[in-house]
């Protein structure tokens, strides 16, 4: 397990439309990784419990009905008030294309399902310290090698 | 496929990536803001992206029947029309619909967002938008939805 902290305790949001995955993930992360989880059930609730519960960390889902899990990513990076919050993608969806996908909206890191939560909390124990030069260096290197439109 | 030998990865004047390039060319980009100096230091920035500024949803439109645009960025705030039903029927066109589309706006909220990208915007930045930030989300969503696509 990752070395605990020593900046707590923290908040994490999880977003998610699978209530047996959302209620096994929250119970997880208090247990396991101490945090203070709050949780919505699809992307457009999800943006809307961020603002009122201020999380430290977002832990969402990709497919959900509404707003997915893209479009909250890229809602909460392009505002410059939320651009540099922690984000992670847990998805269902494991397929390489997919997960480049997923970092393209900007999220810090993607986890497939079923995730360990052990490794989740590493995960998010990674994220809550990442700086906005290395974002913004991750960007740089997911962009890199960016082919013309029309090329597909 | 990489290439790294592109004038798309070439820096512009200002020190900064090219948003993008299409069979060859520099992106045709359509900015959509009644703040036409604020539309236009964004053009200079894009620069030598073939750039439009128009004020309205009206002159907008007119401009994409007349040239199809790589990229529209689109203020939510527009005199003639909710920005939201400009989205809605740039999006809804077939011509259209696959044209990148984002949102650069005072508007910041959530009922906001979320109508944006449920009428077909791609991305959506709030104000204010500097241009190495504008760049790097033209950069990403046009990547993902060459990886992903649009659905």
């Amino acid at each position: 397990m990752a070395p605990k902290s020593n900046v707590a305790p923290r908040r994490v949001l999880v977003v998610d439309d699978d209530p047996a995955l959302l209620a096994a993930i929250a119970d997880g992360l208090q247990i396991v990784g101490g945090f203070e989880v709050v949780f919505a059930s699809d992307g457009a609730s999800g943006l809307e419990r961020f603002f009122t519960a201020a999380p430290d960390c977002v832990v969402v889902d990709v497919r959900m009905p509404g707003l997915n899990g893209y479009q909250f990513v890229r809602a909460l990076r392009g505002d410059p008030e939320t651009a540099q919050t922690p984000i992670i993608v847990l998805s269902a969806l494991v397929q390489d294309r997919e997960q480049l996908a997923g970092l393209l909206t900007g999220a810090d890191a993607y986890l497939t399902k079923p995730v360990k939560i052990v490794d989740l909390v590493k995960s998010i124990d990674h994220t809550v310290r990442l700086t906005s030069d290395e974002r913004q260096r991750r960007v740089r290197e997911l962009t890199e090698t960016a082919p013309e439109r029309g090329d597909a | 496929m990489t290439r790294r030998t592109d004038p798309a990865r070439q820096q512009s004047s200002l020190g900064m990536p090219q948003p993008g390039m299409a069979r060859g060319r520099p992106w045709a980009v359509l900015i959509v803001d009644p703040d036409i100096e604020g539309g236009r230091r964004l053009a200079a920035a894009i620069a030598p992206n073939a750039t439009a500024v128009v004020g309205s949803a009206r002159a907008a439109l007119e401009a994409i029947r007349a040239r199809i645009p790589d990229l529209i960025v689109t203020e939510l705030n527009l005199p003639d029309m909710p920005g939201i039903d400009f989205i809605a029927r740039v999006h809804d066109v077939p011509a259209t619909h696959n044209v990148l589309l984002l949102v650069a706006t005072q508007r910041g909220s959530v009922r906001d967002k979320i109508a944006a990208f449920q009428a077909g915007a791609d991305d959506y930045l709030v104000k204010p938008v500097d241009a190495q930030q504008f760049i790097a989300h033209v950069q990403l969503v046009s990547r993902f939805l060459q990886v992903l696509g649009r659905d």
